[in-house]
């Protein structure tokens, strides 16, 4: 949770910078509770990338999320409903969180343990974003150089994302991705640039895993 | 898109709703789904789809502010060394929201040493 604020107070930074009014961010974050997909987001705002377009980018972009559950069935309540209501709270870090740690609950207190993990993280998500969104206004207006760094998080974010990502033998498709869509957005096709880095990286992983 | 047209919010609720489905539906199939199975192995070229997603949207961020930040050449030198900054942090620690306002830090610090902010 501690790791949350920062970041959901970027993303109520950028929301605002990139022409969001507070009351949006903070329903953004509410509603889809996803870091990637909100920032994702604001960079289609800032690229101009038609709305089904973030869609199908987002659906992609979580697939990642439909490897947490069966992964931690095993550990979960085995209720059907209960795993439905938690699985609104599963982010990556509440999974990498409850995977390391679910083992040492007693299985009668899982439930409650997951449910009080994922609503302190949801909570801390919307009260970064409400206090990034509320900071980012009053920055813009009294110190234009500090709201010039604050717009500087969205490109940040997303360094930040992709080295910690390139990870586990994954160095190359991340630098083939790069490449491929640095060369496209350099050529002011930004919306094409993302899919076809996801494209390219994948293509990469599957070569290098033949040779 | 529009932050204030209504393709916004369709989007805003399509997202929220695929989110969510996206973590829900493994709870909703068969612990034995094949599909799963084939996901979740280890190897698969699904592991590369996010980390490879994040670095074209990372592209698509980046390279347009460089070459904006191109025509002044003090500003390209501070957002450079503040992505070198993040990048640096974030290979230390694992705290992405550290990392994050490490490198906002190293950018508002190079600004203000190329007075440009």
């Amino acid at each position: 949770m501690i790791g949350y604020f920062p970041v959901a107070v970027t993303f109520g930074i950028a929301g605002t910078a990139a022409g969001l009014t507070g009351p949006q961010v903070i329903l953004v974050s509410a509603l889809i509770y996803a870091g990637a997909s909100q920032f994702l987001l604001l960079a289609s705002i800032k690229a101009g990338t038609p709305w089904i377009w973030v869609v199908a980018l987002c659906s992609l972009l979580n697939v990642r999320h439909l490897l947490y559950g069966p992964l931690l069935a095993r550990l979960l309540p085995p209720a059907r409903r209960e795993r439905l209501r938690l699985a609104f709270l599963l982010t990556d870090e509440v999974f990498a969180t409850a995977f390391n740690r679910l083992e040492s609950v007693a299985p009668a207190r899982r439930g409650r343990w997951m449910a009080a993990l994922g609503l302190g993280a949801w909570l801390t998500w919307i009260a970064g974003t409400a206090v990034g969104a509320h900071a980012g206004d009053g920055l813009e207006r009294h110190f234009p150089m500090l709201a010039q760094v604050m717009r500087f998080a969205l490109p940040a974010l997303f360094t930040a994302l992709v080295c910690q990502s390139a990870r586990g033998g994954l160095g190359l498709s991340v630098a083939a991705a790069l490449a491929g869509a640095g060369a496209l957005a350099a050529l002011g096709h930004t919306s094409l640039a993302i899919l076809a880095g996801a494209v390219i990286g994948c293509l990469a992983f599957r070569l290098r895993r033949r040779a | 898109m529009n932050a204030s047209g209504p393709g916004f919010w369709a989007a805003v609720a399509a997202m929220a709703v695929i989110t969510y489905l996206t973590r829900a539906l493994p709870f909703l199939l068969s612990e034995r789904s094949r599909l799963l199975r084939r996901l979740a192995r280890e190897g698969s070229a699904l592991s590369a789809l996010g980390p490879s997603l994040l670095a074209g949207i990372a592209a698509a961020v980046i390279v347009p502010d460089l070459l904006d930040a191109g025509a002044g050449m003090p500003g390209l030198g501070a957002y450079a060394g503040g992505l070198a900054a993040t990048a640096v942090a974030s290979r230390l620690m694992s705290n992405t929201g550290a990392a994050v306002l490490l490198g906002m830090a190293g950018y508002g610090l190079l600004l203000a040493l190329s007075g440009q902010g």
